[in-house]
C-alpha cells in the first residue's frame, strides 16, 4: 500500500494553525497590558518605596506589609480601622442587596400587572454614575433642607442628622447603594428565574406543594449557581465601596466611613506613598480571595447536603 | 523651468504665511485654580480682563477644580507632562510639593519683577521660602471671619455695629440671640452654628493660637496640641454646643452657611471667601470682621494664603515662564479687585489703600491682617499630621469624646505620622 501524503495545514486562513491564536491576540494583548502586567508591577511596587516622580523605587522587601502590623505606624491605625468599617458595610449591605433583588425579581417575573414597567425602573438607577447618585442622595439626606427630613417633619417626627452622625451615615450610604445597584442583581435573577423549566413547578403542584414550598425546593436550588455568583460579586462590590463615602460623607463622621479602598486611594494620591498603598491593596486582595473561596465552599457544602 | 519657479514661489509664500501665523499666535497659559467658591467668578473676571488687555500676546485659560482634586492631580500632571503653566497653591501645602521637586524656583524671577518683602504681609511673603529657596509668590491672605446678621442684632436691641469680641460677651450675646421666634417650641434662630467638619479646624486653631499655643514642637517632631491651650480651645467650643446651647449639634458642612443666608443664624464663622456669596444674597444685612478673642492671651486668627506657583515642566519654555510671570505680576497689581472678591491682598500697598479700607466689609476684615497666625513652620507632613486634629474636633463636637480624650488620641496618631 502506498502511503497517502496528507497535505500540511497552512498557518493562516480558515483552517490555519495560527488562526485561533490570531483571533485571541487583540484581547490577549489588552488583557496582558491592563490586567496581568499591573498585577505583577503592582506587587513589585509594594516591595519598594516608590517615587512617582522618577517612576522608580528603592527595594524595601516586605517593610510596607510589616508596617501594617507595627503599632507605631499611622497605617496600622488607619488601615485596620478602614478594614473594619468595610467589613461592617459588607455585613449590612450584602443581605439586603441579595434578598431585595431576589424579591423584586420574583415580583417582576410573576403575573402582576405593569411588571415590565417596574422591571425597567428598578434597573434604571444602575445606568447612572456614582457622582450623580452620590450628589443626589447627599441632597436628599441634607440635614436642614433635604427631602428625607422634610418627609420626617411632615410626618411629625424629628429631623435626623443623616450624614453627620452614626449610625445614620452608614444607613444613608446603604440606602443610596441599594437604590443604585439592586437592579443589577435583579436582572440576573430574572434571567435565572426565566430559565427554570415550568414542568418542575407543575410536578410540584401535582404533589401538593404550596407557593412557599415551590420557592424553597424548586426556585432556590435552580437559582443556586446564579445566587452564588451574585453573592460573591456583591461581597466584592461592597468590599470595594469608595464613591459613596467619598462623595456623601467625605469619610466622616471622623473617619468612620473611610473604607479600605478610600484609605488606599488617600495613601497613594494624598500622601504619595505608593509602595505602602500597593501593599495595602495586595493585603486586601488576599483577604477578599480568602472570603471568596470561603463563600464558594459554603455554597458547595450546602449542595452536598441537599 | 516655469514649473519649478511656481513651486518655489508657492513654497516661499506658504513659509511666509506660516511664520506670520506663528508670530501672531499668542502664548497660551494653562492656569489651574481651586476657587470653587464665589471667588472663582472674581478670578475669572480678572483673567478675562488680562486676556483682553494682552489679546494676541498672552491668553490665559483658567480651570477651577476642588482643592482635593487639585492636590491629587498636580503631581501626576507634572510627571506625565500635562502640568499647567501657572497655578494657585495653598501656603500650607508648599513644603510637600516643593520637596517633590515639582515647583520651579522663583528667586531669580522675583528679583527681575522687582518684588520685595516689605511690600507684602510678612508671614505670607516668608511662607514662599522653603529651605532657603523661594517657590511661590503670594497672592493673598484669607482669614477666618466673623459674619453677623445686623437685623437680628437690632431686633434684639443690640448695637448692630458692635458684635461681641471676647469670650464672655460672645456667650452672653449668642445666648440672648438663640430664640424660638414663632413660639412653636422649636428653636428657629441660633446664636451661632458650629459645623461638624469644615471649617471647624479653623475655629479651634484660632483659639489655640489665641491661647498662645502651637500645634507642633520647635523641630516638628512632636504634636503638642493636647496641651492646656488646645484642650481649653476645644472645650470652649463644645461648651457652646452642649452647655450654653447656643449652637445646634450635628451641623452639617455648609448647613451653617445656608442657615445664615436664610437669616436663621446670628453669628457665623467662615472664610473671607464666603463674603461675595453673602453680598450677593438678597436681603441679607450683615457685618463682617475680625473674630472675637475667645482665647486668653492674645488676638489671633487662622488664615490661609493663596500663592502662585509655576510647575516644573519637562523642558523650560522660557516664553511661557515669562508670560506666567507677567500674568502673576498683573494680578498682583490688580489685587484690589481680587480682594473685593473676598480676600485680603498680600500686597500691603493695596491692603492699606484708601480704596480697600473704605469698603464696609473688607475694611473691617482688613483689621485682622496683623493677627493672622501661621504655625512656626509648615513642613512636608503638616497636612497629614493635622488630619487627626480634624477628626478629634469632630468627635468632640459630636459628643463622642471629651476634648481631652479626643486631642490625646489625635496627638498619638499625629506623632505616628511625624515618626515616618
Amino acid at each position: 500500500m502506498r502511503a497517502i501524503a496528507r497535505p500540511r495545514r497552512s498557518l493562516f486562513g480558515d483552517e490555519g494553525r495560527l488562526t485561533p491564536y490570531l483571533y485571541l491576540l487583540p484581547h490577549a494583548i489588552l488583557f496582558f497590558m491592563f490586567v496581568i502586567y499591573p498585577i505583577f508591577k503592582g506587587f513589585w511596587v509594594s516591595l519598594t518605596e516608590w517615587n512617582m516622580f522618577f517612576n522608580e523605587g528603592t527595594f524595601v522587601g516586605f517593610a510596607n506589609y510589616a508596617r501594617l502590623f507595627n503599632p507605631e505606624s499611622i497605617q496600622n491605625a488607619y488601615y485596620w480601622q478602614a478594614l473594619k468599617a468595610t467589613l461592617l458595610f459588607v455585613v449590612i449591605s450584602v443581605p439586603p442587596l441579595v434578598l431585595i433583588s431576589l424579591g423584586l425579581a420574583v415580583l417582576v417575573t410573576s403575573n402582576l400587572p405593569w411588571r415590565s414597567f417596574f422591571r425597567t425602573i428598578y434597573f434604571m438607577p444602575t445606568a447612572l454614575t456614582i457622582s450623580v447618585v452620590a450628589v443626589m442622595w447627599r441632597w436628599i439626606f441634607q440635614g436642614d433642607v433635604g427631602f428625607a427630613n422634610w418627609v420626617l417633619r411632615a410626618l411629625g417626627g424629628d429631623a435626623i442628622p443623616w450624614l453627620t452622625t452614626q449610625p445614620y451615615a452608614w444607613i444613608s450610604i446603604l440606602i443610596a447603594t441599594i437604590w443604585w445597584t439592586v437592579g443589577w442583581n435583579m436582572i440576573l435573577l430574572v434571567s435565572g428565574l426565566n430559565a427554570i423549566p415550568h414542568d418542575q413547578y407543575e410536578a410540584a403542584t401535582i404533589d401538593g406543594a404550596n407557593s412557599w414550598k415551590s420557592f424553597r425546593y424548586i426556585t432556590l436550588p435552580n437559582l443556586r449557581p446564579i445566587l452564588l455568583f451574585i453573592v460573591i460579586t456583591t461581597v466584592i462590590a461592597s468590599f470595594n465601596l469608595f464613591g459613596q463615602p467619598q462623595l456623601m460623607t467625605g469619610g466622616g463622621p471622623s473617619r468612620s466611613t473611610v473604607t479600605v479602598m478610600y484609605y488606599i486611594y488617600g495613601e497613594a494620591f494624598g500622601n504619595f506613598r505608593m509602595g505602602s498603598s500597593a501593599a495595602m491593596s495586595y493585603s486586601t486582595a488576599v483577604i477578599m480571595l480568602v472570603a471568596t473561596f470561603a463563600q464558594a465552599k459554603l455554597f458547595s457544602a450546602k449542595d452536598q447536603d441537599s | 523651468m516655469r514649473k519649478t519657479a511656481v513651486r518655489v514661489l508657492l513654497t516661499l509664500s506658504l513659509v511666509c504665511l506660516l511664520s506670520f501665523s506663528a508670530l501672531a499666535a499668542p502664548v497660551v497659559l494653562e492656569y489651574w485654580t481651586i476657587f470653587t467658591g464665589p471667588d472663582g467668578a472674581t478670578m475669572q473676571e480678572l483673567v478675562d480682563q488680562f486676556n483682553k488687555e494682552r489679546a494676541g500676546e498672552i491668553e490665559v485659560r483658567m480651570s477651577i477644580m476642588p482643592g482635593g482634586n487639585f492636590y491629587e492631580s498636580i503631581l501626576t500632571a507634572v510627571i506625565s507632562g500635562r502640568a499647567p503653566d501657572v497655578a494657585i497653591m495653598h501656603m500650607d501645602r508648599l513644603p510637600e510639593f516643593a520637596s517633590q521637586g515639582i515647583l520651579l524656583e522663583l528667586d531669580a524671577y522675583v528679583d527681575e519683577l522687582g518684588l520685595v518683602g516689605e511690600d507684602y504681609i510678612e508671614p505670607v511673603w516668608n511662607g514662599g521660602i522653603i529651605d532657603g529657596k523661594r517657590y511661590s509668590i503670594p497672592l493673598d491672605a484669607h482669614p477666618l471671619v466673623m459674619y453677623w446678621n445686623k437685623d437680628i442684632f437690632e431686633a434684639a436691641g443690640l448695637d448692630p455695629e458692635a458684635p461681641p469680641m471676647d469670650r464672655e460677651s460672645f456667650i452672653e450675646v449668642t445666648k440672648l440671640l438663640t430664640q424660638d421666634t414663632d413660639g412653636d417650641g422649636v428653636i428657629d434662630q441660633w446664636g451661632t452654628q458650629l459645623s461638624v467638619g469644615w471649617p471647624n479646624f479653623q475655629y479651634w486653631y484660632s483659639i489655640l493660637f489665641q491661647n498662645d499655643g502651637e500645634l507642633f514642637n520647635e523641630d516638628n517632631t512632636q504634636a503638642i496640641f493636647n496641651n492646656e491651650a488646645g484642650v481649653d480651645a476645644l472645650q470652649y467650643l463644645t461648651d457652646l454646643i452642649y452647655v450654653h446651647k447656643v449652637s445646634p449639634a450635628n451641623v452639617q458642612v455648609d448647613a451653617d452657611v445656608e442657615a445664615f443666608k436664610r437669616g436663621e443664624v446670628a453669628i457665623e464663622f467662615n472664610g473671607i471667601w464666603m463674603l461675595a456669596g453673602y453680598q450677593d444674597h438678597p436681603g441679607l444685612n450683615f457685618g463682617a470682621g475680625m473674630i472675637p478673642q475667645w482665647g486668653t492671651e492674645r488676638k489671633a486668627v487662622w488664615a490661609g494664603s493663596h500663592q502662585f506657583i509655576i510647575p516644573r515642566q519637562r523642558s523650560v519654555d522660557r516664553a511661557k515662564v515669562n508670560a506666567s510671570l507677567e500674568f502673576i505680576a498683573w494680578i498682583g497689581n490688580h489685587s484690589l479687585e481680587w480682594g473685593r472678591g473676598g480676600q485680603l491682598p498680600a500686597k500691603l500697598s493695596v491692603l492699606n489703600s484708601e480704596e480697600f479700607r473704605s469698603d464696609p466689609h473688607l475694611g473691617s476684615i482688613a483689621e485682622a491682617a496683623p493677627y493672622v497666625a501661621f504655625p512656626h513652620t509648615f513642613f512636608l507632613q503638616y497636612g497629614e499630621a493635622t488630619g487627626p486634629a480634624w477628626d478629634a474636633i469632630n468627635k468632640a463636637f459630636l459628643g463622642l469624646m471629651t476634648p481631652q480624650e479626643a486631642l490625646d488620641e489625635a496627638v498619638e496618631l499625629s506623632n505616628r505620622v511625624l515618626k515616618q
